[in-house]
């Protein structure tokens, strides 16, 4: 079958069926609407890579050898330097968090002990007691301060506040935990208490992302109704496009359920995304309706249908570059906007004409500023204006940088952007890498000449500018051997017994320190935590930061113990290492892309000059999406990376229904005749449908999530940019190609 | 030869009929310990220690001596060699007070505020474990018999008078041979902390002795293996072998 005859379909079943094709819509709808009652929200921000990826095999390694270092840690304030009773609080806020079914430990200055050594005595003893005086208190305080093990783990950097210190046992997650402890936390109505987890993010998203989709969908939901509303200039056709409008979104959700698909911060884009591109499809069958050429609907239908399936077709092959990713909730996230957008066509296709055709369309004008643009685009400095702009977006793409930081694509008024931004200037970052150095020997850790390399690593580590906190267990040993040599300062060991002795006293009774997330059983392979801050740095000073942190520690390592193997793990290195995914799978995605939309357009078109023109909107498109990206410094992250394929997609459907209407004027009028009769049909419909998109678009800037409000508006900009050069550059363009006369 | 079957017949008759009495939860419990109730005990040990980090297994050479109510135990770890210098010495007296000392290459210490419910090393077993329980420190029920690993055996429930890391342990004793089969330690809301099983038995000198038993630790996911390499209950352990100037 050939391509142009497909189109012939809408119109032959809407001859054939008539009404009743209503009625598959009307059963899709009550299905999705039951399925949706079974939609499941999930918060995790996906960590998944290609299984041939060698972080996976270290993190594997990570999970055997290790407990998760996964806590949530309550920070107490020091309120007027009231030091006694911000100990007495966290006293009882340990004890209820530890009273808390899912938590395996606690630690914080209420519940952890000091290895108390005397001449003849030894013994681990907590160091808070209920009902200290305050002298007692006093001494406990300078105590904390005095003990470099303590002043790193339970008192803010600044000494501000105190830190208690929450994990979940084996059974429970910290995300599920982190609700309970802020409960926990806000009985006291202590302002000066703040939590922050690993599992503080899913644990908010969680919370927030239905009423978010609500929020969100209702807005972008009531300006497509209002500007639908105004643009067919009456409510009952306005509510009819705004219906064939959302169902598509509907029935796209309604497919996660029994997909298995959960909504996460990632597919939440994808009913949005669905419902501002599927509003363009409607909008052109009623523009052609509304000029009164062709008032029947079947007759219309015949007409329009080929730019409708033209412009879904290549919004699908947009979509269809996300296929090749290397990430599997990528290729998701691709077949589903696919699909949707398969559904939005459909909805236009046979729900729409239906509906039209039980109501009456106004008849409207067509384009009235259609001569000016048509003068525009006649303009010499188009060209030029158009060549320098696109060499400064090229420019500007140089200047793109990753965003590895999860906190970063929270907007800054939410909850959790303000407690990260306290835990960051508090506790010097939120950010952690886990170095993993394996002596490939058991017991290779209590060798001295390894302890040496350690230590020698761990300071190494903690001079990078950026890092606040490195953790090692040689610190722990450190202060333990100290106490034991019946000094109180921390001392380094010199031989395997001390060593030895040291980590099983640590992991003796009473101690309160776990040692499991720092060594692992057979003493061979230990990790390193380092936390370092980069909030408040911009994306490429972070990024910038975070490679030369990275290069530092293997160079470190490699010169310290060069006989042992290590691997950096953490959330930055994985965010890295899948925007580099993501960012090789959109490029091998864009290569596919125009190589099936010159074919698809030559197929369309019959000619093989004219889809080099219509692919200059999608390009145009690419350029100044990411020009834009890289000059005003919008990160790339999973959300701007995956709108590449939206706007390559959305970009040419303009350009397809301008070309297909000159094609038609072309054969009866002079080239620019043609082209003004053709701004007039099409005109409006490629104004108004790319207007509409950009509004619905801008739902998203009321979204709690920096990234999504970045989309929107560099989305909704590169659209209008892509419609300008429709309308503008390629006239232009036919005009060169098949010169001015008839 | 009248008098002599009749007089048999009584001893069985008694015998029987002291089998028939109910046992209170004190007497099962009295002498109960992992390693029965032989009064000294010397053990060559192997212990496991499992969790989600790995394994890593400890040497050890346990002497334990037991005299009217008081308990004094002596753990030395062997192998690996660099923890050889290591030891760990309790004495419990009979009201259940317990004195702890360590020995370290830095030499040797008391531990100070010991009661036995510290775990031995990085292991998943208590001194309390390892030693005979005191009734005196519990309020001890009888509770349904149960059959545990198809073995039966007498319940009871113990609440310790102390404080510890549990609200109260059930002992599972066997009723063939009073062997501890099993214990489950339990929280305030009755989760199960820690459990103890036994699960494999040897002859020594005619008297059975758990060979390898198991101690879980729910919360934490780890278990410690107990492989007892060599038992001797028959040799009298010298006072001096449990005397802290000697460790």
């Amino acid at each position: 079958m050939k391509i142009n005859e497909l189109s012939r379909i809408p119109a032959l079943a809407y001859r054939r069926f008539g009404r009743w094709l209503f009625l598959p819509f009307i059963l899709a709808t009550i299905a999705s609407a039951y399925s949706l009652s079974r939609l499941v929200v999930s918060g995790d921000v996906s960590q998944e890579m290609p299984a041939r990826d060698p972080y996976v095999r270290d993190a594997r390694l990570d999970a055997e050898h290790f407990l998760p270092n996964d806590f949530t840690i309550v920070s107490v304030g020091i309120v007027d330097g009231d030091s006694a009773a911000a100990l007495s609080r966290v006293a009882s806020l340990s004890d209820e968090l530890r009273r808390l079914q899912g938590v395996g430990q606690v630690v914080s200055a209420a519940t952890v002990a000091d290895l108390r050594v005397s001449a003849d005595e030894i013994g681990f003893q907590k160091l808070f007691r209920a009902g200290s005086s305050e002298q007692e208190t006093r001494a406990l305080v300078s105590t904390l301060q005095g003990t470099p093990i303590f002043q790193e783990f339970l008192i803010s950097r600044d000494a501000s506040a105190f830190s208690i210190y929450v994990f979940a046992d084996s059974r429970t997650s910290s995300k599920s935990l982190v609700p309970r402890i802020e409960s926990i936390c806000a009985q006291g109505a202590d302002r000066e208490v703040r939590v922050l987890g690993k599992g503080s993010f899913a644990s908010y998203v969680e919370r927030t992302l239905v009423p978010d989709l609500v929020l969100l969908g209702s807005i972008a939901m009531a300006i497509i109704l209002v500007f639908e509303i105004a643009l067919t200039r009456s409510l009952l056709v306005g509510a009819i496009l705004w219906v064939t409008t959302l169902l598509p979104s509907v029935w796209t959700l309604g497919l996660f359920p029994p997909l298995g698909l959960r909504l996460s911060t990632q597919t939440i884009c994808i009913p949005l995304i669905i419902l501002a591109l599927s509003t363009t499809y409607g909008i052109h069958l009623f523009r052609y309706l509304a000029l009164g050429r062709n008032p029947a609907v079947g007759t219309a239908l015949s007409d329009i249908s080929p730019v409708i399936l033209a412009a879904g077709f290549t919004t699908i092959l947009g979509f269809l570059s996300l296929l090749g990713s290397p990430l599997r909730e990528i290729r998701v996230m691709g077949a589903m906007l696919m699909v949707g957008i398969a559904l939005a066509v459909a909805s236009s296709l046979f729900l729409l004409p239906v509906l039209f055709a039980s109501v009456r369309i106004p008849r409207l004008p067509g384009l009235r500023g259609a001569s000016s643009i048509a003068r525009l685009s006649l303009s010499r400095l188009v060209p030029y204006a158009f060549a320098a702009a696109m060499l400064a977006l090229l420019v500007g793409v140089a200047f793109i940088h990753n965003e590895y930081r999860p906190e970063r694509y929270l907007s800054r008024r939410t909850a959790l952007a303000r407690t990260i931004e306290y835990f960051s200037d508090r506790y010097g970052g939120v950010n952690e890498l886990e170095l993993i150095v394996d002596t490939g020997r058991e017991n290779g850790l209590v060798d001295p000449s390894v302890f040496e390399g350690m230590r020698g690593l761990q300071r190494d580590l903690a001079g990078f500018r950026s890092v606040s906190h490195v953790v090692s267990y040689t610190q722990f040993v450190e202060w333990v051997h100290g106490r034991l040599a019946g000094n109180g300062d921390p001392a380094a060991p010199s031989s395997e017994s001390a060593i030895g002795e040291s980590l099983e006293l640590l992991s003796y009774g009473t101690s309160g320190w776990g040692m499991g997330f720092l060594v692992d059983r057979p003493y061979r392979r230990a990790k390193l935590v380092v936390r370092f801050g980069e909030y408040r740095s911009s994306p490429a000073e972070a990024a910038r930061a975070l490679s030369s942190l990275i290069a530092g520690i293997g160079q470190s390592v490699r010169q310290r113990l060069p006989d042992a193997q290590y691997a950096i793990l953490g959330e930055p290195v994985v965010s890295l290492r899948r925007l580099a995914y993501m960012i090789r799978g959109q490029l091998s995605g864009v290569a596919i892309y125009f190589f099936l939309l010159y074919f698809y357009a030559a197929l369309y078109f019959r000619s093989w000059r004219w889809p080099l023109i219509a692919m200059l909107p999608s390009a145009c498109g690419v350029v100044v999406y990411l020009g834009v990206m890289g000059w005003v410094q919008v990160p790339l992250s999973s959300v701007t990376t995956m709108s590449i394929a939206a706007v390559m997609g959305v970009g040419v459907d303009d350009v397809l229904c301008l070309i297909t209407f000159y094609r038609a004027r072309r054969a009866h009028s002079a080239t620019e005749q043609a082209l003004e009769e053709t701004m007039q049909m099409s005109g409006s419909a490629i104004i108004q449908t790319t207007l509409i998109i950009v509004l619905a678009l801008l739902a998203l800037l009321f979204s709690r999530y920096a990234a999504f409000v970045q989309t929107s508006l560099l989305a909704g900009f590169t659209f209008l940019c892509c419609t300008a050069v429709t309308i503008v550059v390629v006239p232009g363009c036919i005009r060169r190609l098949r010169g001015t006369g008839s | 030869m009248t008098g002599k079957l009749c007089a048999l017949a009584a001893v069985l008759g008694l015998c029987a009929a002291a089998t028939a009495f109910p046992q209170t939860a004190e007497q099962i419990v009295l002498r109960t310990s992992l390693f029965g109730d032989a009064r000294n005990v010397s053990a060559k040990i192997t212990m496991e220690l499992k969790g989600k980090t790995g394994a890593r297994e400890r040497g050890l050479e346990v002497f334990i001596a037991r005299d009217r109510g008081e308990a004094r135990v002596l753990i030395h770890m062997v192998s690996p060699a660099f923890l050889s210098q290591m030891k760990f010495l309790t004495h419990r007296s009979a009201s259940g007070e317990a004195s702890s000392w360590l020995r370290t290459s830095q030499g040797v210490r008391k531990l100070s505020r010991s009661n036995g419910t510290e775990r031995v090393f990085d292991s998943d077993f208590t001194v309390e474990d390892l030693t005979e329980t005191d009734v005196d420190e519990f309020e001890a029920t009888l509770l349904a018999d149960a059959e545990i690993d198809s073995v039966s055996c007498h319940a009871v429930e113990l609440k310790p008078k102390f404080r510890t890391q549990y609200e109260r342990k059930v002992m599972y004793v066997q009723m063939r041979g009073s062997g501890l089969q099993g214990i489950d330690f339990l929280d305030e809301r009755s989760g199960l902390i820690r459990q103890y099983r036994l699960l494999e038995t040897r002859l020594a000198d005619g008297v059975p002795f758990p060979s390898l038993s198991v101690m879980r630790d729910l919360r934490g996911g780890t278990e410690t293996l107990l492989r007892v390499r060599e038992l001797d209950t028959t040799t009298v352990l010298p006072e001096k072998t449990f005397n802290k100037g000697n460790l």
